[in-house]
């Protein structure tokens, strides 16, 4: 009992100061500037620059959407390649002889990656909206919250995943590259999801990011949120990282019997 | 502290054995078996590729051996990782393995922190950072470190937890002189307090100055565990010899020490003898003292053979 009690504790504390450990580090990482910042802004510049009047609805729709992109891709890039920088930079040894579960590492990480860029496109999204003359309805802070909420921890939970896949294959970061922009799809980012094709619905109701973009739609017209949307990001999320635990043992089982961590 | 005895025993490895697989399998490990007691420093030797890193990986969880056992402070590593590494702290040699765009401080902190919640944390990763020469560095990012800051570093963090075991891998490798004497120093500090050293080495001064026990890797299996003494004598003399003065080589001298491994070695204006004693008795004594009587001897230096020794003449042994 103790025991247990001690190494809950442990866990947590790891949990913590891995998250904050992360957030000094990605301040100071250029490439998430670029994904949680510039490319909000430039997004929003763009559709400013179309001249004509969107109408308020239409307009903070846009604006949520952009801010969902940034929020759910800066998570998914850092979560995603958090293992192998850690691999890379050979701090990945250093964490495995801890008496703390990697695991509880990573989770703290990927909160931490997630922190710095939510503060980030907040930010930004709050300069560069009225700069550019923007005038969006906003929603609800109880409905926005839960927006944010549900793309930043399922967007996590997706990171886990492709931390793993990363990790196992030298090709796996051209593997995120290449999925982002189909998933962006799937996800009704880029293109409404009443548009797709009826064979890429199916697939579209796997991907949380449509989900959180069905949220999206929700709260920019001041609607409650849909329940399938929000079952959806939840089962999905769970779905994730389910999936991410299990694909993260199996990594480290198969580092520790084969040999081939890329330890020390 | 722990579970740990003062002068119990510390580590214990059964027969360990390591394959790693592939299309031309690899035998790392074949049977490797020893043990280390607290405030015991025990030097880990072997030619490159003799099984020494891959022996500390398994010793410190990161890779699991084929068979056989090893655990420390009486926990069994491989069923029982987590409470094992509680007790244990591995320094892996090198520059990497450290965050470069955080602090010094930062890093200790972060990797400390990972062993449980401390209340003084920060006191102690100052210490430790103080005991490594770094304190005043401690708010500079790691990028902006040399390679021998960056191995101090990493020492200072495996002793952040006061562990029962501290394990290095050639923790000299790439440090200047006054560099490698400061974690000499240190370690030799932490075993005097109780703690349980195993270091590897390429650098036979680090075994001399503080091993006390050497086990010596030969194709992943132990040739040699033996006293850091008796391990000196496998050198097969008891002293080398160091005779200099000006001018030409007195000739004779060979003749005169009939000694086989006689080594003269002219300089422009100078010259060295060098040779080795088997056992200092009157006859050596004697014939010493005769070369001295007839030549411009103008140096004497004596020394017990060092673990170079040891190693050079097992290496002409071995073919
Ligand atoms: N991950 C690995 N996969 C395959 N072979 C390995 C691996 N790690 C080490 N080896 C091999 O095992 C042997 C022992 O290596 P190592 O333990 O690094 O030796 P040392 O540290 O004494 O120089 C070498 O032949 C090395 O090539
Ligand atoms: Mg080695």
């Amino acid at each position: 009992m103790g025991e247990a009690l001690r190494v809950a504790k442990a866990e947590v504390w790891a949990v913590w100061r891995a998250a904050v450990l992360q957030m000094r580090e990605t301040t100071r990482v250029m490439t998430a500037t670029v994904v949680s910042v510039i490319q909000p802004v430039v997004l929003l510049a763009v559709v400013s620059r179309g001249g004509a009047d969107l109408g308020p609805e239409r307009t903070t729709e846009i604006v949520c959407g952009v801010v969902m992109i940034a929020l759910w891709s800066s998570t998914l890039w850092g979560a995603g390649t958090l293992l192998r920088r850690e691999a890379a930079q050979g701090t990945l040894a250093a964490l495995l002889v801890r008496p703390v579960s990697l695991l509880s590492v990573l989770l703290g990480k990927t909160l931490g990656v997630a922190a710095v860029g939510l503060v980030r496109t907040l930010a930004a999204a709050a300069v560069a909206v009225p700069v550019l003359g923007l005038h969006p309805q906003l929603p609800g802070p109880s409905a926005a919250a839960l927006v944010m909420v549900a793309a930043v921890v399922s967007a996590a939970a997706m990171g886990l995943v492709l931390s793993c896949v990363v990790f196992l294959s030298r090709a796996g970061l051209r593997i995120i590259e290449a999925l982002g922009y189909p998933v962006f799809v799937l996800g009704g980012i880029v293109i409404p999801p009443d548009m797709l094709a009826p064979a890429l619905r199916w697939p579209a109701q796997a991907v949380s990011l449509h989900h959180v973009a069905g949220l999206v739609h929700d709260a920019a017209q001041g609607r409650a949120p849909a329940s399938v949307h929000l079952t959806g990001v939840l089962l999905l999320t769970v779905l994730y990282l389910a999936g991410g635990v299990w694909a993260f043992n199996a990594v480290l089982r198969r580092g520790r019997a084969r040999g081939t961590l890329e330890l020390a | 502290m722990g579970p740990c005895q003062p002068d119990g025993e510390v580590l214990r490895a059964e027969d360990l054995r390591r394959t790693f697989p592939g299309p031309a399998p690899v035998e790392a490990l074949r049977g490797v078996g020893f043990t280390v007691r607290a405030g015991e420093i025990v030097g880990l030797l072997g030619d490159n590729g003799a099984g020494k890193t891959t022996l500390l990986k398994i010793l410190s969880t990161l890779l699991l051996p084929s068979s056989g056992r090893a655990g420390v402070c009486g926990i069994d590593l491989a069923r029982d990782g987590r409470r094992a590494r509680r007790h244990l702290s591995v320094v892996f040699g090198g520059d990497r393995g450290l965050y470069p765009r955080l602090s010094a401080l930062d890093n200790i902190m972060f990797f400390g922190g990972l062993s449980g919640p401390h209340r003084h944390l920060r006191t102690r990763a100052l210490a430790a950072l103080e005991e490594v020469g770094l304190a005043e560095r401690a708010k500079s990012r790691v990028e902006t470190f040399s390679k021998g800051m960056r191995q101090r570093l990493h020492l200072a963090v495996g002793l952040l937890n006061q562990p029962c075991l501290l394990m290095l891998d050639e923790p000299t490798i790439g440090l200047d002189l006054m560099e490698a004497e400061r974690v000499r120093g240190t370690v030799a500090r932490l075993a005097r307090a109780g703690t349980a050293v195993v270091l590897t080495s390429h650098y036979p001064t680090d075994i001399d100055r503080l091993a006390g026990r050497v086990v010596l890797l030969d194709a992943g299996t132990v040739s040699h565990d033996l006293p850091i003494a008796e391990f000196r004598r496998q050198a097969g003399f008891t002293a080398e010899v160091r005779l200099s003065g000006p001018g030409i080589a007195p000739h004779d001298v060979a003749v005169l020490l009939t000694d086989a491994s006689v080594q003269i070695q002219q300089d422009d204006e100078s010259w060295r003898i060098t040779f080795q004693v088997g056992a200092w008795d009157a006859a050596v004594l004697g014939r010493l003292t005769e070369v001295v009587r007839r030549h411009p001897v103008a140096d004497i230096d004596v020394a017990s053979p060092g673990v170079e020794a040891v190693m050079r003449r097992l290496a002409l042994n071995h073919g």
